[in-house]
């Protein structure tokens, strides 16, 4: 074989395989774009609209206060049959809390003085919920 | 991968009779060595620490949620929402072959209640997003911290309003009984290439209610110190506002994925979330869309990636709430993208307290 019919077999072939190599690429989904056809481009190539980003507002969290130990028998039992706290010998629909002035303290995150009478506190929720209100509960195992 | 533990000094002799919320403490983390083919548990990990007014909690907290991530040294991370302290526990291995040990937690001093969502960044920072309970009548804050040469930063807070634990209801029967859906937790992130002039590079998605009580979705962004914090209207996934639209529609469950780019392959920012439509339905959609921007303006068009996907949850409303989303594989200048969620197109033929019969797990991919 000729060198130059050797040239043209060889980039017959480089020409097949690229082609071969294209065809088996996914193919891209077409880019989203706006009602006037112009692409959402993933990162802005100018600088984004400063006034669009409304920022966050200031968030006030409430603080973690250490726990302490449920005294007395007085604590309340919930209808899902989870039992709340005793307190300074008082029933707490919550749990109990050492306070910043060192006082011992019935809470529900946050919720001083704990749930009111038809609700229990709810340590998924982190808030006091309807007392008949089922827990958000673990499957069983099957 | 990792699942919940339930060690032998909290489960009954005798069994367990309903739900196992007590029995649970701590999670076992398993690892593959062979690509995925097989698993075997490396470790179980478990906080002992005692809780007073919690008897228990010395037998090994309540661990529920677990998410891990790998950095680009090779470290394991997994966290887990710690029930029982109301803390989020974060465990790290250095290399994925010496043991795990637990960090300080990254929002000690708040109530976190919910599932964590990790990341680690390009240079081994680790992002941690959760919720923790809001002194106003908000009730849950949106709050990122990140541990960076071994230290905490002090948590920031990205949105209020975040919708928690959110019961989906579809106002119609299956099988006899009302259709509701117990959703898991509302909130995604990942983190990616920014935008020019813009730190943008972690992305964010979160759940609220409108003034008629209807699910949507925001999008926002932060710049990656965590300094900077906001979102976008042009990112909304459903009806913000009250008279959008006449029928009920709520999203939820959102998910973000970033693909960083590479030599010749752009970079690529997608967000997926779920929707019931609809006066009465069965059936959920799940869309997409590019957290992207049109000439510096945000924007984002929802594509529906899934249609009437019939929903079969059990009595409680459980049908699996722990939708994911990944980048998972180069071609060319194509990413493919792929969503995972509960699947029950063999047929509702059965609801019970813990069983809804069909449930699988499905993938829809897309190429984008």
């Amino acid at each position: 074989m000729r060198p130059s019919r050797l040239a043209l077999v060889f980039v017959l072939a480089l020409f097949g395989a690229v082609l071969l190599e294209a065809c088996s690429r996914p193919q891209r989904g077409s880019p989203d774009h706006d009602q006037n056809g112009r692409p959402i481009e993933s990162v802005s190539p100018v600088p984004p609209d400063r006034s669009a980003l409304v920022p966050a507002r200031e968030m006030v969290p409430v603080l973690q206060l250490p726990r302490i130990e449920s005294v007395g028998a007085c604590g309340p039992v919930y209808k899902t049959g989870q039992r709340g706290a005793c307190i300074n010998d008082t029933p707490c629909r919550g749990f109990g809390v050492r306070g910043e002035n060192g006082q011992a303290l019935c809470t529900c995150y946050g919720q001083v003085g704990g749930c009111s009478e038809n609700q229990r506190c709810d340590d998924r929720k982190l808030t006091c919920v309807p007392d008949d209100e089922p827990p958000r509960e673990r499957e069983r195992p099957r | 991968m990792s699942i919940l533990a339930f060690p032998d000094a909290k489960f009954p002799a005798g069994g367990i009779d309903g739900p196992v919320n007590d029995a649970v403490g701590g999670a076992c983390i398993a690892r593959s060595t062979d690509g995925g083919v097989h698993f075997q548990i490396f470790q179980c990990v478990s906080n002992s620490d005692p809780i007073p007014g919690n008897a228990n909690s010395s037998k090994g907290h309540f661990y529920d949620g677990g998410s891990m991530a790998a950095g680009p040294g090779g470290e394991i991370y997994a966290a887990f929402v710690d029930i029982d302290a109301s803390q989020i526990d974060v465990w790290r291995s250095p290399d994925g072959n010496q043991p795990f040990t637990r960090l300080p937690g990254p929002f000690p001093n708040y109530y976190a209640g919910s599932h964590p969502r990790i990341r680690v960044g390009y240079d081994g920072t680790l992002f941690v997003m959760t919720i923790v309970r809001s002194a106003g009548t908000d009730v849950y804050l949106l709050a990122l911290n990140h541990l960076r040469n071994g230290a905490w930063d002090v948590p920031q807070f990205a949105a209020s309003l975040v919708e928690a634990f959110p019961n989906v209801d579809f106002n119609s029967s299956v099988l006899g009984a009302p259709l509701t859906m117990r959703a898991g937790p509302q909130y995604s992130f990942d983190l990616g290439t920014s935008s020019v002039d813009r730190d943008d590079s972690l992305r964010f998605m979160y759940t609220q209610r409108n003034n008629r009580g209807w699910m949507f979705v925001r999008g926002g962004i932060c710049d990656y110190n965590l300094r900077s914090c906001g979102w976008y209207d042009g990112w909304t996934f459903g009806a913000a506002q009250a008279g959008e639209r006449d029928q009920r529609l709520d999203v939820f469950n959102p998910n973000v994925a970033a693909f960083p780019g590479f030599i010749g392959i752009g970079p690529r920012w997608q967000g997926t979330t779920m929707s019931r439509y609809g006066n009465t339905a069965t059936t959920v959609n799940v869309s997409r869309g590019t957290l992207g921007y049109v000439n510096g303006t945000p924007f984002m068009i929802p594509v529906d990636i899934v249609r009437d996907s019939a929903v079969c949850s059990d009595l409680r409303g459980y049908w699996g709430d722990y939708d994911g989303f990944l980048n998972v594989q180069v071609n060319g200048d194509s990413v493919r993208f792929m969503r995972f969620l509960t699947d029950s197109s063999l047929g509702c033929t059965r609801r019970w307290t813990y069983v809804g019969a069909n449930q699988h797990v499905r993938a829809v991919d897309y190429w984008y």
